[in-house]
């Protein structure tokens, strides 16, 4: 209460009382309701969809942690993903420039040891690089999981897509074979089968491990963050293809596979799916191939 | 009170003005990647013409084996034949940023990144031709990128939501 005198000399006193507690402040108006924003804590009129003080938005998508800005964070991420994917694309380049394979010559020890080196340096450093990732630009936890059902499913349907893949890609190659008229063992990579070892843990399981981190994990997560499912499996599958640059007649059918590995990590809602059916897939490929 | 009305005040006001400097960048990156594409799209198109006859000129200076011809025919003409589909791809991309600002801008980074890459392992002499435009060109589209993923979440904020349930805001 405070007490005074106006100018024209009436004394007056003023009941009206200010306060500044928390529950007065909530009701501003009786004709208004509030409630305090999930991220921030303040209270703001319920009919506004935005909080007027950390713009999140009243609807919660997912639950996600709390970030000075959505927009930043995620903007951030992307660019950190791209780097990376140059960060993959130079050392494919470096090693490249370093190692030329030529497929008519025969193959003799040194030059398997050289290809095997070369392979080696390449996968410990994108291995890297996706440890990098994934410590630096964790996507936000998206909500693939849809249940045990669905799951299940995910692996027999996944099951049989992987041996139509293969068949696929048989063909592919064998066509591109008999059109370009290309050398038997383009690749060079036949004489590396007196390191059958070698070849399982650096074209099988690594990639295995570490290109599905990195293209359905964290690109696919994050993509999907910015865009639809579709467009995020497509273009993470663009990434992964475009990616295998020793490989570049190859790089349709490997979007391909990109494509069906994407949709398998969506449907069966786990990423052990996808590096399952990867491993599986390269490994029956060398097989064939002769190289294990 | 309507939803536009509470968003259309004040700071909001600052919300136009940054969604217009990333319109700005976006048609930066919508016609840099239709010009990339142009460029490449013709330059290929001209070689893949030309293809036939080059490998004519390496026979007659002795490069090339007759035996070996139909093999590097047909590998110059999915090189040239594939760079010129991509030439395609990036009008493509280009003529829809503005409707699919965040998946085109994206791909066209990562198209432009791998292609750039493949050219310079199939003639590392390429590596240091150009590379300043090349360094700017990606940092075009980087920026790009960053401004269709702001674009579109300011967009998807203005527009708004669902009405949230009875007894969210009691909930919290």
């Amino acid at each position: 209460m405070s007490e005074g005198i106006d100018d024209e000399g009436i004394h007056f006193e003023d009941d009206h009382e200010t306060s500044n507690s928390a529950d007065d402040m909530l009701i501003i108006d009786e004709h208004v309701e509030v409630a305090p924003c999930w991220r921030c804590g303040k209270a703001f009129d319920t009919a506004i969809l935005i909080c007027p003080y950390c713009r999140a938005s009243r609807v919660i998508r997912y639950k996600e942690p709390y970030r000075k800005s959505a927009t930043n964070a995620e903007t951030g991420s992307i660019s950190l993903l791209m780097w990376l994917y140059a960060g993959m694309l130079a050392s494919l380049i470096f090693i490249g420039a370093i190692v030329r394979l030529d497929p008519n010559k025969n193959p003799v020890a040194d030059e398997a040891i050289a290809i095997v080196v070369a392979i080696a340096i390449v996968e410990i450093f994108d291995a890297i690089l996706v440890v990098i990732g994934c410590v630096k630009a964790r996507p936000t936890l998206n909500p693939w999981w849809k249940g045990y059902r669905r799951a299940a499913l995910a692996w027999l349907g996944g099951a049989v897509m992987l041996a139509a893949m293969l068949a696929i890609n048989i063909w592919y190659h064998d066509f591109l074979k008999i059109q370009l008229k290309l050398p038997e063992d383009g690749s060079g990579l036949k004489s590396l089968k007196d390191f059958p070892f070698l070849v399982i843990v650096l074209l099988c399981l690594q990639p295995a491990v570490f290109e599905e981190l990195f293209f359905r994990y964290l690109a696919l997560g994050h993509f999907r963050s910015v865009m639809g499912v579709h467009g995020a499996v497509w273009i993470s599958s663009l990434m992964f293809g475009l990616a295998h640059l020793g490989a570049p007649l190859s790089m349709p059918i490997l979007i391909l596979l990109g494509v069906f590995l994407g949709y398998a990590r969506v449907s069966g809602g786990t990423l052990l799916l996808p590096m399952v059916m990867h491993f599986f897939h390269n490994y029956t490929v060398f097989r064939l191939e002769g190289v294990l | 009170m309507s939803r536009l009305t509470s968003l259309g005040e004040g700071p909001n006001q600052l919300g136009s003005l940054a969604q217009s400097a990333r319109m700005k960048h976006m048609n930066q990156a919508k016609w840099t990647l239709i010009i990339i594409g142009v460029l490449t799209a013709l330059l290929n198109g001209f070689m893949l013409a030309q293809s036939q006859k080059e490998v004519d000129d390496l026979i007659r200076a002795g490069q090339l084996g007759a035996a070996d011809a139909g093999t590097v025919l047909g590998l110059v003409r999915v090189i040239y034949g594939g760079a010129l589909a991509l030439g395609v791809v990036f009008i493509i991309l280009g003529a829809l940023v503005n409707r699919f600002p965040v998946p085109t801008t994206i791909a066209g980074l990562v198209l432009y990144l791998a292609s750039t890459a493949l050219f310079m392992l199939l003639d590392p002499s390429s590596i240091a031709k150009g590379i300043v435009i090349k360094v700017i060109i990606i940092y075009g589209l980087v920026r790009a990128v960053n401004a269709a993923i702001a674009y579109k979440k300011e967009s998807s904020l203005r527009t708004g939501f669902k009405p949230p349930s009875p007894g969210l805001g009691a909930d919290l």
